[in-house]
């Protein structure tokens, strides 16, 4: 999905932590599964998301994680579901500059490995499952 | 670690090019800081101790190389260049540089391959061991010695590609080596704490890789990170990248053999 189509499904948001779009519909008809977005997380061939994120989590050691992002504890009390998924899938609808990457993104990109070329990190059902568990986090 | 189109068009106009030469380069855009102070102070102790230190076995094997006589003409570079001690004490300092036989900025390892056809012998792959002994060797003699490249001048075209390289997002992850080693230095990735990027320890034993590498190797692996398609080995965009990362640098002391985790 491309980011432009990515901010036409953005609708305003609702009652927000966070300023700017948010994207209230999910993007498959499969619910969330939140054991398997807990293993998108951590998972470094997957989101990933520990690099840069600490997670407040027993699997994954003090120390483990990076902090170019603040901590994802208590995001699921700060942001909205369609909040989430709008992080998620293309952050730099909220700041062009960020350095999170755009999880549902597979245009615009410079020299990606061919093995790459066209694909989006994540799948939309990764995504869904990894909004369900980033919800848990209060 | 594991993080894990659209040719770069460099275009550099003569306006660039000039505004550059008035200007001057300035200064680096952030205070020069080794990748030596990032690390832990064990990794510190193996570099500061050449006995300890895995990369002293290059500079080694590249001193044995040195006066080793090699392809058809039989000479050694000590039969033209005498003392590394004495005639390469600041050559490091000075690559890349603009040659004018070639026309363009090259690399330590292409100054090197040139003189291996000098020597009728043929031209030594990257990564390979004799190339990353003779550079470690040529680029231990400057060991202590700032960092000053010419970026003026004819390689001033160079400097301003290697600088849009920094600065340019790309991969899938849609990262520059600037939003890591310019915007998160000091920060961590994972477990990894993130230096400048600075490149005056290369080659550098890694212990990620258990082997040297060179400036390339590590563009190629900090480009993948990002799952970019990394450029090959003595491209001009690394050349380029290098030229500009040494001018980052400047004034920093060179540390070859620099160890890094
Ligand atoms: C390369 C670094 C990086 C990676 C990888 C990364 N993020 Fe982020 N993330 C950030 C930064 C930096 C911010 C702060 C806001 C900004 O700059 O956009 C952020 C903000 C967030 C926020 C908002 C937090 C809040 O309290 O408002 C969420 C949620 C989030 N990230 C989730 C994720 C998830 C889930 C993943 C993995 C699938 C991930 N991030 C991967 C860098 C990253
Ligand atoms: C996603 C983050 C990231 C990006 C983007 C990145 N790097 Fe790195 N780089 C690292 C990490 C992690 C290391 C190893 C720890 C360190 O020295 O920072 C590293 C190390 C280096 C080193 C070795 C430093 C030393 O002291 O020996 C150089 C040189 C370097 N990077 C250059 C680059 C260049 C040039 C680019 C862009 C083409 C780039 N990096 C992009 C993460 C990154
Ligand atoms: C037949 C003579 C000859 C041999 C053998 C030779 N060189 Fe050279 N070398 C030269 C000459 C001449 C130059 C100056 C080239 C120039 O300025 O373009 C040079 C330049 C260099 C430079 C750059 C010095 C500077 O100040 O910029 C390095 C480094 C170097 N040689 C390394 C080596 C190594 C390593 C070997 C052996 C593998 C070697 N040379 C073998 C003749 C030789």
């Amino acid at each position: 999905m491309s980011a432009a189509l990515a901010l036409a499904l953005a609708l305003p948001s609702a009652g927000a932590a966070q300023d700017g779009p948010s994207l209230e519909e999910p993007l498959t008809a499969e619910p969330g599964n939140l054991q398997r977005g807990k293993a998108v997380a951590v998972n470094s061939d997957l989101g990933n998301c520990l690099i840069c994120h600490a997670i407040p989590i027993p699997e994954v050691p003090d120390g483990a994680a990076g902090d170019i992002g603040p901590s994802l504890g208590g995001v699921g009390s700060r942001l909205t579901a369609g909040e989430m998924r709008q992080r998620i899938v293309d952050p730099k609808a909220l700041d062009p500059q960020t350095v999170m990457p755009a999880y549902y993104v597979s245009d615009g990109l410079v020299r990606v490995q061919t093995q790459y070329a066209g694909k989006t990190i994540l799948t939309a059902q990764q995504i869904e499952d990894l909004v369900a568990f980033l919800l848990t986090l209060k | 670690m594991k993080l894990s189109t659209l040719a770069p068009a460099f275009a550099v106009t003569a306006v660039f090019a000039l505004a550059f030469v008035l200007t001057g380069a300035a200064a680096p855009p952030v205070t020069p800081k080794s990748g030596y102070d990032y690390l832990t102070p064990e990794t510190r102790q193996l570099q500061d101790d050449d006995f300890a230190n895995p990369g002293m076995l290059w500079v080694e094997e590249g001193e044995r190389l040195w006066s080793e006589p090699a392809g058809t003409s039989g000479q050694s570079c000590a039969s033209c260049h005498g003392d590394a001690a004495t005639s390469m004490r600041t050559v490091a300092t000075r690559y890349p540089a603009w040659s004018q036989s070639e026309g363009k900025v090259i690399n330590l390892e292409q100054q090197i391959n040139q003189c291996r056809g000098r020597q009728g012998a043929e031209p030594l792959q990257y990564e390979s061991e004799p190339l990353l002994s003779l550079t470690a060797f040529v680029s231990h003699q400057a060991k202590g010695l700032p960092m000053s490249v010419a970026v003026d001048g004819p390689a001033a075209q160079s400097f301003e590609r290697g600088k849009a390289f920094f600065y340019q997002r790309r991969g899938q992850l849609n990262l520059s080596c600037a939003n890591c080693h310019e915007d998160h230095a000091g920060d961590h990735l994972r477990a990894d704490v993130i230096s400048q990027g600075q490149v005056n320890g290369f080659p550098i034993y890694r212990a990620l890789w258990q082997t040297m590498g060179s400036t390339n190797r590590m563009f190629a692996w900090c480009n993948e990170a990002v799952r970019a398609e990394p450029y090959a080995a003595g491209s001009q965009e690394y050349v380029d990248l290098e030229l500009y990362l040494r001018w980052r640098g400047q004034g920093l002391a060179v540390e070859t053999p620099a160890v890094r985790r």
